[in-house]
Order: structure tokens, then C-alpha cells, then sequence
């Protein structure tokens, strides 16, 4: 009897002991800037949602009186019970005036909620909606040019290749992905000719997609197992286009086995620390000076609904306050390796600036897969052929009329 | 707790005695039941005093948790609106597996019957509302609805009986078919919404559908645009349709007999195949209407790349939890909503208001530790409160009687 | 070794099981401890092996009182019980059996196991593959195994719960040599707890008898088997005669039934069973009898042959379409596969009374739960749970849940496990449901009862079968030769 009662008292104890409560308080400050940064990914993913972490951490540091409130991981997988339009009405009732949703799984959602919350800037990062003019005026897009620094990734993976296959890991299949692929091929190619003399046909470059920006157990493929893969099949470059760092964790490993493997990792300024010895180097974004830029844009009351495509800076591309795309040299390049690398940035740089001599790698003639035929001999491709991967991007005057995207011909790999 | 039954005398043979121990049987039976009916509530009650412990040792003030946890669901009128669209799929969810597990089915596979209920429903759409219309049909804005949900029911119900199928004629445990066929239909699911799917639209980057035209979206309450009305009407629906069947029915009987001891039900005449198959297909059907919940709710209307995301297993420990009681299953489901939206909430106001960094995966541990915790409840109150006649030998029960 | 029983007393609720008890156990002796269903048998025999804790008194072994918390103490202290149902693990083997419960930690020593395993076989000249799957043995080969696991733990003191239930003759024979052997040999106290009179004659030195709970007193044996009935009853019972009755239609005709499971290969049965007789299928276990059954309820396809039931062809038909031509199947595993754990008597009408209804209707359930118990004597209230009822009770329940008007019934052990007031009350009213025209097959164990209640007995041996119908033929004597495969 005792026994019983004695167990029923620490029950009822339990519960009395949740039921009483104390109301939190904080006291918003009037001169605060709250902008709401919603993240599809873990803050500390060491790729893409870090990466924009950080820029809302920059942009505190940088702005007195901005505060960031982020939510990390919104997906329907990490989050079913939350939609974002719901996350949205939080940082609204906290009192967010910008918010930045960054991914393009947001995209038609930040399209629909913009309309409702009209005194409340959006920004949709990677997206193209403000570009066809359809968007709330609320909602504008931004994103880094990082074909360059996937071209330089593909470069370095070709100075380094031994046995000539390179393996790409890639998220799912849309007009970006597929636009940061050709990339990397592209750069592959002129580096594999240009400065080591092999015939860039005889370069086996395949990618594999995943299904999702990162691994989701049971629905997308497993970018660890993709990875090995990979490596057991005689790559010995993996590049990652995944949110996520599983490429080089896993060629780390196979590098403490003693194989003669590398990485690049992607997104992520700091991604190389998960294996330092064996990565070439990591493209990476900086959106540190656009969200700076941004946050003070509606601040002020100047911000107007722009499509913003951001190139590096050319003079220091790994310039924080200035280049909104970077590349990291990792520590398994020599010295060679990396004047070599220098070289091919500075003729990207004279490139892009449309100077004499430079270097535009999106110059035909290329051919897609199919066939089909990219740009003519000598044609040299438009900001929206290159964002949609498609020859007739300019002529199309809604994104349905766009022909889908499409990698390139030598790409081993499906398109769709 | 019976303390006053053990020193009574074995036999009443006077009759005014009767119905004092009438009432005293009532009152033991309630005294029985009470324990049961409480366990799951200790459980939850222990989880919580240990969420908050390890709240309090990250650095976060368990009281301001708590009060996050009570503003994240239930503080004002547009939070408890949002709580009950969550709750909505995840309760006639559990409503369908109550049947599956009261007749013993492990059914694992209701979260590919939610993908395919999601998947339905928006086929429904792409069918009736979207482009040229099925044969022309105009079937205005309520027969388009009707015609969603019905077409999620039959695909939840036809991928459950496929599990059921392959459990009475391949002989394969219902537990490994449903994982293989939640497996198939979230990669289905995947197929269909992602690189260039044919559910997703030209051009698109997210991996998702479009979002359905006005004419095919719920209609919501004026008040709260997330919650819509429908639902609300189809869970009632599905709540009396599996009452009635649990209490009412010959079938639902059937149905306890076989989770009791299959051979036996079947030697005694129940058709157990039948209503293994049966059990399956209804619990599919709710399950697929849980499914046309996630995508339909008026703030997605879409197919997204996971629709279910887990509310399927959730169902899962909800029904374990209130021991496959139709009644307990609002309650407790409902308790498991809070806490899925009320963690979310804690995480996000520690970050917003304190600048507390918690761990995101806050919320499973919590649903996790309620699990362990109320499974711990009953092991306490098998030892301590033990039914009545629960003993393993019973052989000697009359003895006193005869 | 010496073991007493001092004042042991357990009450199940308000229900005493044991009060007060004392008995005195000595080393090299074979006691048996006999009691009615319910006389509290088993839970003093839990108690004594630590399966049960009681409520009072003590267990005192070569005079030091003991406490047990679980059977592994009980062990410890040399005192072992073998189950009515061996509890083993029927997907593993033999050898693993054998060595789970064994001391040695996570990594046995399968070869010393298997040593110590095969001189025991040998000293009691079991016939037991080591590498063979438990599921794949008789009860009688279970029992024997459990036996050697006991013994190989040291154990002095040997339990065993109805141990020649569901064992064939010779096994019984081979286990009473080797309890012979056990306790005057090596000096172990065996204690036998049994319904069978006869038995605890053959092999008893002397027996305690229990009733409601109580010690009736101790019986030196040898003695009649009347002296003990008195003690257990009150009374003596004697066997009712057989009253004659017509024999009616062809109910069930099955013809050159052939079949091959996992164990047994049967071979062109065919049988005639008119409406009214009784047919007593006898042979060692696993025989063929069950898959014979079986066939006749369509729970076994067979491989060739046919089946009419009526004069109907049911070949290959569903069970329940043989239910609904009025066979009716009452199996040998009451809780297994006969009634419901967990459900009371009423669930039990109300899931198989014949209703069009979609709900159930519970007045009526009730009303013939509570009619059906008291014409069939049943010893539990409508709303009791089955498994609360004791086995004679459980049988007398599965009786009365048959539906009325049957055209064949068919049962298997139907009076196993039950003393012999309970079996006579099932034959009288099996026998009544003759009277009405139900034709009966019954699988037993019990020679006298096949042989007082059969009109025609099929011997099986080995998958084969002998007709029995010339009454100068139904002796034990005789049936004995046919089971044991002398033709």
C-alpha cells in the first residue's frame, strides 16, 4: 500500500510540477532591424544553409541594431508540422521587416505569402521570379555567380585527376544545377587541354543526382553511398553539388586507406576543414555584403524588387566585403597546381570584364546532350541563356516557354 | 486498491448484499480502467519533467519553455487553429491504424499510404481541375473536392491492400511489405515532383507541384485562412465511423479477436484474411485522406517532395500509446501535435528572444522520451496497480466459490 | 534431498489456491501430488519452483529456509520443473535448447554442451538429433530434452506437470523407466503432478492430495485406484456405458485422402462417417490423425483425394465454407487455437453467434452466455475473461460455443489435461449431440476412452491406417499392437 502510494505521489508531483508557469518577456527595442532568414538546411551544415547563416551573422556584426531570427531546416521532412507561411506569421509577429527565404523549394510559397504580408520585404535567394515581372512588388531574387567558381573547381579537379574520371554529386535536376554542372565540366575541359596537354575527350566526367539538396533517408539516394560509388569505380575527384559535405567526408576516409583520392567540397567558405589533406579547394558563397546591402536598402526605404545576379569581385575574388563568390584554395594543391589555377581565374576575370584575351567559356559551339545545338560557332551566350541553360531563353516570355535545361554533350549523366 | 474486496467474504448468499457488490464491482472496474486511462498522461507528464531538465542544463529556463510551448499552441486563436490543422491528418491517421493494430497488423506501411493518399488527391486535381477536365467533366469547385479525397481514399486503400495481399497470399509480414511499399511510394512521390517529373511544371526548381488553381483549393474559415472547415467535417466523420466500428460492430469485435489470437478467430469463424485485407484497406483510405490533408491544407495546396514527412509513424506511437483505445486516440494525438508545434516553438522563441542556440532535433527527443517514458508508465503500473486477474494461473480461480 | 513445504499459503484475489499447506519431500522417493482442476496443484508446484512467490509459510531444503525470486533460484537451490507445455524455443535447435539457461555467459561452449547433451541421451537412451529443430519434435522428444536440460543444471529435486499428456505409450513408458531410475539410483525426489490415476499407481510411492486448496491427507502407494479417486472427489466415479443408437446418412465421406507435410507422408485414407457414430482416431502421436481432421474441415488441402461433406464436393474449399455446411472443429490447444485469451465468455457468443446484423447485439450474447453456462455446467460468470476459467471449464465452454444442429464434428484430445468428473461430463454431452445426429471424430490419447466411446476406431501408424470396426477387436491389448505398427 505504501509502495502504491509512494508512486502515485511522485506521478502527481510530475505533473503539478508542469503545470505552473511564468510569463517570458523580452522587450523588443525600438531601434532594432529585425530581418528573418528561413534556412531549408541545419545552420551547421558546413555548406549552403551555413553559408547563409553567416551572412546574417556578418550583417549583425556589420549593421548595429540588425538582429537576425532565422529557422533552420524547414522542410516537410525535418518540419511536417510547420508550412512557410506559418514560420513566415512568427517572424512577422516578431517583428521581422525583410525576410529571406533560401531555397528554391520556397519559392512559389515566398510568391504566395509575399501577397500577404505586403509591408513585409521577401527575398527569394536563387529564385527567378522578379525576372519575368510577374512577382509581388514586395519580392525580389538574388544569387551568386558560382558557374565561376564551379569552372575554377572543375579546373582544379582536372589538374589533379590522375586516372581522368571526375565525379560530380548532384542535388536534384533544375535549371541551376544543371547550369553549375556544365560549369564544372566546362572548366574541366579547358584546364585538362590548356595545362596538361591531354585530350579533354579521353575526360570521363559523370554526375549522379541525388534527388534533393540533401540527403533525406528513405526518399533521395544516399550521397555517402553515391560517393563511394564513385570512388570504387575509379574516380578519383569527387565534386559536390550537394548542400551537404558527405563528398569529401567520405574521400577523407578513402584517404586515410591510403587511396590517392580528392574533394571539393561546395558552398561553404570552411567546408574544407572536414578533410583539409585532400581538398583542392572549395567554391563557396559570400552573401554577406548583399544581405548587408539588402537589410540596409530596406532600412531606408530604398529597396526596389530587382533580380540580381552577383558576380565576383574580379579583383579579390575571396574579398569578404566585396565578392559575393569565392574560392578557397584547399591544401592538397601544389604550388604548381596553384599558379596554374591563378592563371585560369585571371583569364575568367579578363573574361567576364570583356577585356581583350579573356577567357568566356560559354562560347560555342556546344552542343546538349541530344544533340540539340546550345550556341553556334563562335556565338557567345546571354546572362539568361546561361541562368536557364537553354538557347532560346531570351526569345521565351514565360518560364513555360523556356526548353528545359539540359547538361551538356560528354557529360555522363541524365538531364531529366 | 482492492484491499476491501480481499478481506470481504468470498460469496454473497444474502441478497441485500448484492448490490453493494454491484457497486463495488463497478467501482473496481473503474479502478481498474483508471490506471490505463492515466498511464499515457504520467508518461507525457515524466517526459516533460525530463525535457525540461535537459532544457534547464543547455541553459533554457524550463517555465519560459514551458510558456513557449503554451503561446506556440494554444495562446491565441489563430495558434490553436494551426495546432488543429496539424492534428487533423495525424488524428484519422491514427484513427485507421486503431483498427490495423487492433487486430494485430503492424501496419508500418501507413506512411506510403499517406504518399499515396497525397499523391491521389492531387491527382484528383490534375485530372478534374486542371487543363481539359476527365472527359469533359465540369465538376465545379465541391465535386472536384469530393472527387480528391475520393480518389486519395482508393489510392490509400489500394496500396494498404496490397500490403495485405502480400501478407495473406505471399506470406510476406506486413511490417517488411510496408516498408518496402512506403519506400516505393515515396520514391513515386519523388519521381513525379522532382528533376523535371511530370507532376512538376516546366521550368520549375522546387521540388514540388504547382500550386493547385483556386477552383480545386479548400475552402478555409474567414479567421483562420490555414484551417479549413472540410476537414474538420471528414476527421468527425472518420472518428464515428471508427467508434462505431469498434464498439458497435460484429466487424469490430472480429477485428479484436483476431489482434487477441488470430487461429483462434479464425477456427471460430472469422474470416481472417478477409478482414486483414479489409482492415488494411480502411485504414489505407483514412490514412490517404490524411494524406490529402498535407497537401491539400489551404496554406500548401501542392504536392510537395515529402507530403507525409513522418506523420504516419507519429500515428504509429500515438496509437501504441493510448493502447489502441478509439477513445484515447484524439487526446493523445493531440498531445503529440502540441508537442511537435509547441517544440518548434520553444526552439525558435530560445533563438528569436534569448539568442539560445537549442538543438533542432529538440522535438523528437521530446515525442522519443514520451515514448520511452509512457512505456515505462505502464510497466509502473503493471507492477504496482496489476488488473485484476491478470495472473498467468488462473486454474484455481473458483475454488472459493465452489 | 529433503524438502519441506512449511504452511504455504497464496491467495489469487479473493480466491485461496493455497492454504496452509505442508508437505514433506524426501530424496530417492516419487511422490505424486494429485488434486480436482483447481485444487491448487500447479501454483503449489510454481511456488516450489519459483515460478510463483506465496503469500506465506516457507520452503525449507535440508533444513534451511530458502527464498525464491525466480525459477533460476529454484534452480540454483536444485529444484527444477517441467512443464505441461515445454517451454522451449521452437525456432532454434536442440543443442541451442539445451544450452540456453545453462551458466557460461554470452559464448557457450556448444562442444562441451553438446558432450554433456549426447551421454545423457545415451544413459537414458533418448533417441534426440542435436542439430534437429525443436518445432520438429513430438511433445514426448520436448519433455525429454527439458529433462536433460534439468538435469544437466544439478537439480535434485524433478517437477513434472501432467508429463504423459500428449506422449506416446512407449515414451511414457521410456520416461517412468528413466524417473525409476532417477530417484533410486541416483537418490533425486521426483514429484509428479497428474490427473492420471493409473500412472501415479504405476510408478508413485506415495501422494498428496489436494483439494480446494487444502491438504486432504497422504496416501502410501500401493493402494486402489478408488482409495485415491475417494480422497480426490468424495466420491467415486464410475465410467457410463455407451447407449446404442441408429446411424443416419453418409455425413462424411473422404476418399483416398494422400498427403505429405514436413514430418509425415499419409497415404490413401478413406473413410465413410454416418450421421450418429462416433469414430476414435487412436495412434502414437503424429500419426496422421490431425492432418486427417484436418483435411475433414479444410484447414489441410490435401495433395489427392476428395472430400464430401453431405454428399457434397468440398475438396480444396475454404474452411469456413466447411462451417457453413455444419462441421465444426474443436482443436487440442484450448488457448492456442480454440478460444480467445483476453475475451470473456459474452465476446466469445456474441463473435460466433449466427447473426445478418452488422452490430453485435450484446442483450442476446449475454442471455445465451448465461444459459449456455448453466446448461453446461461452466464454472465462470458471462463477463469473466476465458483464460480465467481452468481447462476443464475452457473445454466445457468451447462445448457449449458449438452451434447446434452439426453435421460433423471434429475434435482433437477433447478430454485432455481434464480430470475425470470434467471428461465424463464432455462425453455426455457429446454423446447427447449424437442423439441428435452429429456425426463425431475424435482424436485421443486415452485408449479406454476411444475404446468406450468409439463405434469404429482408425489406428494410425506412421501416416497409415487400420480400420477397427469389429468390437471383439476394441481392447486396449489389441489397439496397443495396431498403434505400436504390429499389424
Amino acid at each position: 500500500m505504501f509502495r502504491k502510494l509512494a508512486v502515485g505521489l511522485i506521478l502527481i508531483a510530475i505533473v503539478a510540477g508542469g503545470l505552473s508557469t511564468v510569463t517570458p518577456q523580452v522587450a523588443a527595442q525600438d531601434d532594432e532591424f529585425i530581418f528573418g532568414v528561413v534556412l531549408v538546411g541545419p545552420r551547421d551544415d558546413h555548406g549552403w544553409s551555413e553559408a547563409h547563416y553567416n551572412a546574417g551573422l556578418y550583417v549583425q556584426d556589420n549593421l548595429p541594431g540588425a538582429r537576425m531570427i532565422e529557422l533552420e531546416s524547414l522542410n516537410s521532412a525535418d518540419r511536417p508540422e510547420t508550412t512557410l507561411d506559418q514560420v513566415v506569421q512568427d517572424m512577422v509577429d516578431q517583428g521581422a521587416e525583410l525576410i529571406l527565404t533560401t531555397s528554391a523549394d520556397f519559392e512559389v510559397d515566398t510568391t504566395v505569402v509575399a501577397e500577404q504580408y505586403p509591408d513585409v520585404t521577401f527575398v527569394n535567394v536563387s529564385g527567378d521570379d522578379a525576372l519575368w515581372g510577374i512577382a509581388p512588388e514586395n519580392l525580389g531574387n538574388f544569387m551568386g555567380q558560382m558557374e565561376y567558381g564551379k569552372m575554377i573547381a572543375g579546373c582544379a579537379a582536372a589538374l589533379k585527376t590522375q586516372t581522368g574520371q571526375i565525379g560530380y554529386i548532384g542535388p536534384l535536376i533544375d535549371p541551376e544545377t544543371v547550369r553549375l554542372t556544365n560549369s564544372v565540366y566546362l572548366g574541366a575541359r579547358h584546364c585538362y587541354e590548356e595545362y596538361r596537354g591531354l585530350n579533354p575527350d579521353d575526360l570521363q566526367f559523370g554526375v549522379t543526382w541525388i534527388g534533393f539538396w540533401f540527403n533525406i533517408p528513405g526518399v533521395t539516394l544516399d550521397p555517402t553511398e553515391v560517393a563511394n560509388n564513385y570512388l570504387d569505380s575509379g574516380v578519383d575527384v569527387l565534386i559536390s553539388g550537394i548542400d551537404t559535405t558527405e563528398a569529401i567526408v567520405v574521400a577523407g576516409q578513402r584517404a586515410a586507406e591510403g587511396a590517392p583520392v580528392w574533394a571539393i567540397p561546395y558552398d561553404f567558405e570552411g567546408a574544407c576543414s572536414e578533410a583539409p589533406d585532400i581538398c583542392l579547394g572549395v567554391p563557396y558563397f559570400n552573401w554577406g555584403p548583399k544581405y548587408l546591402e539588402t537589410v540596409q536598402a530596406v532600412q531606408d526605404g530604398t529597396w526596389e524588387a530587382e533580380w540580381d545576379w552577383m558576380a565576383p569581385d574580379w579583383s579579390d575574388i575571396n574579398n569578404h566585403d566585396t565578392s559575393a563568390v569565392g574560392f578557397n584554395y584547399g591544401d592538397a594543391l601544389t604550388e604548381e597546381e596553384r599558379a596554374m589555377l591563378d592563371e585560369f581565374i585571371a583569364a575568367l576575370a579578363a573574361g567576364a570584364q570583356g577585356e581583350e584575351g579573356g577567357l568566356n567559356l560559354w562560347t560555342g559551339p556546344l552542343n546538349f546532350q541530344d544533340g540539340s545545338v546550345f550556341l553556334e560557332e563562335g556565338e557567345v551566350a546571354t546572362e539568361k541563356q546561361i541562368w536557364f541553360q537553354a538557347s532560346n531563353a531570351d526569345e521565351a516570355a514565360s518560364p513555360e516557354e523556356v526548353t528545359p535545361q539540359q547538361l551538356l554533350e560528354g557529360v555522363e549523366g541524365t538531364s531529366s | 486498491m482492492s484491499t476491501t474486496e480481499q478481506s470481504s467474504p468470498a460469496s454473497h448468499p444474502a441478497k441485500p448484499a448484492m448490490n453493494g457488490a454491484q457497486g463495488r464491482m463497478l467501482w473496481r472496474s473503474f479502478l481498474d480502467l483508471l490506471p490505463a486511462m492515466l498511464a499515457p498522461f504520467f508518461g507525457i507528464a515524466a517526459a516533460l519533467g525530463i525535457i525540461f531538465g535537459i532544457l534547464a542544463w543547455q541553459g533554457a529556463d524550463p517555465q519560459i519553455a514551458w510558456d513557449y510551448l503554451y503561446q506556440g499552441t494554444l495562446a491565441d486563436a489563430a495558434k490553436r487553429a494551426d495546432l488543429v490543422a496539424y492534428w487533423m491528418p495525424l488524428a484519422i491517421t491514427s484513427f485507421g491504424l486503431v483498427l490495423t493494430y487492433t487486430a494485430g497488423l503492424w501496419n508500418i506501411g501507413v506512411e506510403g499510404q499517406i504518399v499515396m493518399g497525397a499523391i491521389g488527391a492531387t491527382w484528383g486535381v490534375r485530372l478534374f481541375a486542371e487543363g481539359e477536365p476527365l472527359l469533359g467533366l465540369n465538376l465545379g469547385h465541391t465535386g472536384i473536392l469530393f472527387m480528391c479525397f475520393v480518389l486519395a481514399a482508393a489510392s490509400g486503400a489500394l496500396w494498404a491492400a496490397l500490403v495485405g495481399f502480400l501478407k495473406t497470399r505471399g506470406g510476406v509480414n506486413e511490417i517488411f511489405g510496408g516498408v518496402a511499399l512506403n519506400f516505393i511510394a515515396q520514391t513515386f512521390n519523388m519521381y513525379l515532383v522532382s528533376n523535371g517529373g511530370p507532376w512538376q511544371p516546366a521550368g520549375s526548381r522546387a521540388t514540388e507541384t504547382a500550386r493547385f488553381p483556386e477552383i480545386a483549393r479548400l475552402d478555409a474559415f474567414a479567421e483562420y485562412r490555414r484551417l479549413s472547415p472540410a476537414t474538420i467535417y471528414i476527421t468527425v466523420g472518420a472518428m464515428v465511423l471508427v467508434f462505431l466500428i469498434m464498439y458497435v460492430s460484429r466487424w469490430g469485435l472480429q477485428l479484436r479477436a483476431m489482434g487477441k489470437n488470430q487461429r483462434s478467430a479464425f477456427l471460430l469463424g472469422v474470416r481472417t484474411e478477409r478482414n486483414i485485407v479489409l482492415s488494411l484497406a480502411i485504414c489505407g483510405a483514412l490514412a490517404g485522406i490524411g494524406g490529402a490533408y498535407r497537401v491539400m491544407t489551404p496554406d500548401v495546396s501542392k504536392l510537395t517532395a515529402t507530403p507525409s514527412g513522418g506523420v504516419g509513424f507519429l500515428a504509429i506511437l500515438v496509437v501504441l500509446l493510448a493502447s489502441m483505445s478509439a477513445v484515447l486516440v484524439p487526446f493523445v494525438s493531440f498531445v503529440f501535435a502540441m508537442l511537435s508545434k509547441g517544440g518548434q516553438r520553444i526552439e525558435s522563441g530560445f533563438q528569436w528572444d534569448h539568442d539560445l542556440l537549442l538543438d533542432r532535433s529538440l522535438v523528437r527527443v521530446l515525442q522519443s522520451t514520451i515514448v520511452l517514458m509512457v512505456v515505462l508508465a505502464f510497466g509502473v503500473r503493471n507492477r504496482f496497480f496489476p488488473p485484476h486477474r491478470a495472473q498467468p494461473d488462473t486454474d484455481e480461480d473458483e475454488v472459493a466459490r465452489t | 534431498m529433503r524438502v519441506e513445504l512449511q504452511h504455504i499459503s497464496k491467495s489469487f484475489g479473493r480466491v485461496w489456491a493455497n492454504q496452509d499447506l505442508s508437505l514433506t519431500f524426501e530424496g530417492g522417493q516419487i511422490y505424486a501430488i494429485l488434486g480436482e482442476n483447481g485444487a491448487g496443484k500447479s501454483t503449489l508446484m510454481k511456488i516450489l519452483s519459483g515460478f510463483q512467490s506465496a503469500d506465506s509459510g516457507q520452503i525449507v531444503v535440508d533444513g534451511q529456509a530458502v527464498s525464491f525470486e525466480a525459477p533460476t533460484d529454484a534452480i540454483e537451490h536444485g529444484i527444477g520443473m517441467l512443464y505441461q507445455d515445454p517451454l522451449d524455443f521452437p525456432p532454434f535447435t536442440v543443442l541451442e535448447n539445451f544450452i540456453a539457461g545453462r551458466p557460461g555467459g554470452f559464448f557457450p561452449d556448444r562442444q562441451a554442451a553438446r558432450g554433456i547433451l549426447l551421454d545423457l541421451a545415451q544413459r537414458f537412451g533418448f533417441d534426440l538429433d542435436p542439430d534437429a529443430y525443436v518445432d520438429s519434435l513430438t511433445i514426448g522428444e520436448r519433455q525429454q530434452l527439458e529433462i536433460m536440460r534439468l538435469l544437466s543444471l544439478n537439480v535434485r529435486v524433478l517437477i513434472l506437470d501432467e508429463p504423459t499428456t500428449g506422449i506416446s505409450a512407449e515414451q511414457k513408458a521410456q520416461l517412468f523407466d528413466v524417473l525409476k531410475s532417477l530417484a533410486h539410483d541416483d537418490g533425486l525426489t521426483v514429484i509428479l503432478v497428474s490427473h492420471k490415476l493409473e500412472d501415479v499407481i504405476e510408478l508413485c510411492s506415495s501422494a498428496f492430495v489436494l483439494r480446494q486448496g487444502r491438504l486432504v491427507g497422504q496416501q502410501q502407494i500401493p493402494c486402489d485406484i478408488s482409495t485415491l479417486v475417494a480422497m480426490m472427489f468424495g466420491k467415486i466415479v464410475a465410467r457410463q456405458e455407451r447407449p446404442m443408437s441408429d446411424l443416419g446418412d453418409c455425413v462424411l465421406h473422404a476418399e483416398r485422402i494422400s498427403l505429405e507435410t514436413r514430418r509425415l507422408v499419409v497415404e490413401d485414407v478413406s473413410l465413410d462417417v454416418r450421421a450418429g457414430e462416433v469414430i476414435g482416431l487412436a495412434g502414437l502421436d503424429g500419426s496422421g490423425q490431425n492432418e486427417l481432421v484436418r483435411v475433414c474441415c479444410g484447414l489441410l488441402r490435401p495433395d489427392r483425394g476428395a472430400v464430401h461433406i453431405g454428399g457434397r464436393e468440398m475438396t480444396g474449399q475454404p474452411y469456413h465454407r466447411f462451417v457453413k455446411h455444419g462441421v465444426a472443429f474443436l482443436p487440442a490447444g484450448r488457448l492456442e487455437e480454440g478460444l480467445i485469451g483476453g475475451m470473456t465468455l459474452t465476446e466469445h457468443f456474441a463473435l460466433t453467434l449466427p447473426s445478418r446484423a452488422p452490430w453485435v447485439n450484446w442483450i442476446r450474447a449475454r442471455r445465451t452466455a448465461g444459459e449456455r453456462i448453466e446448461r453446461f455446467n461452466v464454472k465462470g460468470r458471462p463477463g469473466s475473461p476465458i483464460q480465467t476459467l481452468s481447462g476443464g471449464n475452457q473445454q466445457r465452454f468451447a462445448l457449449s460455443l458449438l452451434p447446434s444442429n452439426l453435421r460433423l464434428l471434429l475434435l482433437e484430445h477433447p478430454t485432455r489435461g481434464l480430470d475425470v468428473e470434467s471428461a465424463m461430463y464432455i462425453w455426455e454431452q457429446l454423446l447427447r449431440r449424437r442423439e441428435e445426429g452429429t456425426a463425431i471424430i475424435f482424436i485421443s490419447a486415452e485408449l479406454d476412452e476411444i475404446v468406450a466411446y468409439s463405434d469404429r476406431i482408425l489406428v494410425f501408424f506412421g501416416g497409415r491406417v487400420t480400420l477397427v470396426d469389429d468390437r471383439a477387436d476394441m481392447t486396449a491389448d489389441r489397439l496397443g499392437e495396431l498403434i505400436g505398427g504390429r499389424m
